[in-house]
């Protein structure tokens, strides 16, 4: 590889995470204002972001939320999958790309689109809402990779296992299911982050009592601008570098995202 | 009873006939290879058999019982796929033993029907590996020992050494030959492949368009093809159209192209039939002078000569027989003329024993 190709990948990274090491840094921030380079090193922010209400609360709505749209949208994209990959019936083709819309739909419209369905049935309490927006948003997400999984089965292992006297049940069970299993998996992990990093659409169902972290942080930072902010962000930062870890030590991270 | 029984079976795909009103019997423990080139139906019939494939019309029936609408898993067969479909996530011994847990056989005798199975393809002490960790030849015979060790009324083979190097091929064929024969199971076999449905099958269904061309032990098929396709199929290269001239001392006599032809058949043909003639490359003697024995010679003229080691083949032009080519093939130990003295341009003179001649109404 020549000199200017390497230097240019540099660039690359430089720029996709320099505001990320700033954030780093400015949360160890030990003034008062968000100065970079820091004045002087210390973990205030951190102390001060777990005291407050807002943000640990924030942390553990986005935390079940999270799992329990992964949850709930697994099994939902699992039946839709299997449904598309296997089934001989008109209309697959645009069950497939309905099933997947969401996540064309701008996150706005869907936003709106919830706020006033929700109240045209009275739908009023705001864990419910958002559960319900989330198992929607993560719903693609889960359909897209169990389907790569899906496609990426050979056939004629099934039958093979049909051959050998399993019925369908058994079939799906024993042989379709454990080989897809790292794919449900990872969907299931995608779905938490793209259920944990919403915006547009969790910012019109939350309420005072049940907010998520993002759309915390940016009401926070609406009156607020000190180091906190940086040290939640930070451990987010963490925490999804964590998950992409894992997603990587477990199945590879380009398999995952069905590329 | 036939172990094994298609009676006019079709299937279309869209606008493809890919079956049209096959039938076949095939008894029990006999091997019987479907033989033809790809799109031929062979393993659609393999696959209607297995109950992966759902036949249009006609039925199937297997130990007498009919099975057209059974599921696949509740037909008693084992099945060994092209790419051998082991799977991935268990063990060799949880391979083998998958059949015998799906069907509910030998719980407490299950771990020796498997060690005897493996023992059986020669792998045993391979339990514990995973498919990944197998060679080819190895997979294969895992892959047989799972379609077996449940003991099938009947055993399908598609196409199962097709990815093989020539060497493993041939052991494996050696190796699923044994293994049947031993076991006396019922096994129906499908190659593109002519010299392995030879030397594995009692029997060979030659296939071509949805149709079985001919049916018949190896010998039949090889030395008396019936149709002008079989022959052609099975590497009777030398094909001509001919006319029938008329009968002398009970054999035929045919116009192929300006030369009359005889040969001796059992076909039903009077004079003016037309018939297609094969005549197989190793069956022509190649000579440099008149040979004096059979009185019937031909002049030709050698176009090419390809040497293949244990034999060489010639095209050889005649002049007499209005240009046609015959493609010659001689045992290079046997040979009567020395190497190198047939260059093309060479005159030589080809003739042939009547018996030699195959005559196809079609």
């Amino acid at each position: 590889m020549s000199r200017t190709f390497l230097a240019v990948v540099g660039l690359l990274y430089v720029f996709m995470l320099a505001p990320l090491v700033v954030v780093v840094v400015v949360s160890f921030n030990a003034g008062t204002v968000t100065d970079f380079p820091p004045s002087g090193l210390s973990f205030r922010w951190y102390a001060y972001a777990l005291s407050l209400d807002l943000y640990v609360n924030a942390i553990i709505t986005s935390i079940w939320l999270g799992l329990a749209a992964a949850a709930l949208s697994m099994p939902l994209g699992l039946m839709a999958s299997i449904g598309i990959a296997r089934g001989r019936f008109p209309g697959r083709d645009a069950l497939q790309a309905f099933f997947l819309a969401p996540l064309a739909t701008p996150g706005i419209v869907v936003g709106i689109a919830l706020l006033v369905s929700y109240a045209a049935v009275g739908l009023r309490d705001a864990p419910l809402r958002l559960l319900l927006a989330h198992v929607l948003i993560t719903f693609p997400f889960s359909v897209r990779t169990i389907l790569a999984s899906l496609s990426r089965l050979d056939p004629s292992l099934e039958e093979a296992a049909a051959t050998l006297g399993a019925s369908p049940a058994k079939l799906f069970w024993r042989v379709t299911f454990p080989l897809i299993q790292p794919g449900i998996a990872a969907g299931a992990i995608f779905s938490f982050v793209m259920s944990f990093d919403n915006i547009p659409v969790s910012i019109f169902l939350t309420d005072v009592h049940t907010n998520t972290i993002p759309i915390a942080i940016m009401s926070y930072l609406e009156y607020n601008l000190d180091p906190s902010i940086a040290a939640v962000s930070s451990m987010l930062i963490v925490g999804s570098l964590a998950l992409a870890l894992l997603l990587e030590r477990i199945f590879g991270l380009r398999r995952v995202m069905g590329m | 009873m036939a172990a094994v029984s298609l009676r006019r079976v079709s299937k279309r795909f869209g606008a493809v006939e890919a079956l049209r009103e096959v039938s076949l019997d095939i008894g029990s423990g006999e091997f019987v290879t479907l033989l033809g080139p790809s799109g031929c139906g062979k393993s659609t019939t393999l696959r209607i058999i297995a109950g992966l494939t759902m036949p249009d019309d006609g039925s199937v029936w297997i130990e007498g019982s009919e099975v057209t609408r059974v599921p696949t898993y509740r037909r008693r067969i084992g099945m060994v796929f092209q790419n051998l479909a082991l799977f991935p996530h268990l063990t060799v011994a949880e391979n083998v033993a998958f059949g015998l847990r799906m069907r509910h056989m030998a719980t407490s005798r299950e771990p020796e029907m498997v060690t005897s199975a493996l023992e059986m393809v020669r792998l045993a002490g391979f339990e514990q590996r995973y498919p990944s960790q197998l060679s080819g030849g190895q997979q294969q015979r895992v892959a047989l020992a799972r379609a077996v060790v449940f003991n099938p009324d009947v055993i399908l083979l598609d196409e199962p050494l097709a990815a093989l190097d020539r060497n493993l091929c041939e052991a494996m064929q050696q190796e699923i030959r044994d293994l049947t024969r031993r076991i006396g199971i019922t096994a129906v076999f499908v190659t593109h492949d002519q010299e392995e449905a030879l030397i594995l099958s009692d029997r060979i269904a030659v296939m071509n368009q949805g149709v079985i061309e001919q049916l018949g032990t190896p010998t039949e098929i090889f030395d008396a093809p019936c149709t002008r396709y079989v022959a052609d199929f099975m590497g009777a290269t030398n094909l001509f159209e001919a006319r029938v001239k008329g009968m002398n001392e009970g054999r035929l006599m045919l116009d192929a192209g300006g030369i009359t032809v005889t040969a001796s058949t059992t076909l039903d043909l009077s004079v003016g039939d037309r018939a297609h003639l094969a005549i197989r490359p190793e069956r022509i003697e190649l000579t440099l002078d008149k040979p004096a024995a059979p009185a019937f010679a031909l002049e030709g003229v050698v176009e090419s000569a390809l040497y293949h080691g244990t034999i060489s083949t010639y095209r050889v032009r005649l002049p007499d027989a209005g240009n046609a080519t015959l493609v010659i093939c001689q045992i290079n130990r046997e040979r009567k003329v020395a190497s190198g003295s047939l260059e093309p341009g060479t005159q030589v003179w080809v003739s042939w024993a009547p018996e030699s001649v195959y005559v196809m109404a079609k």
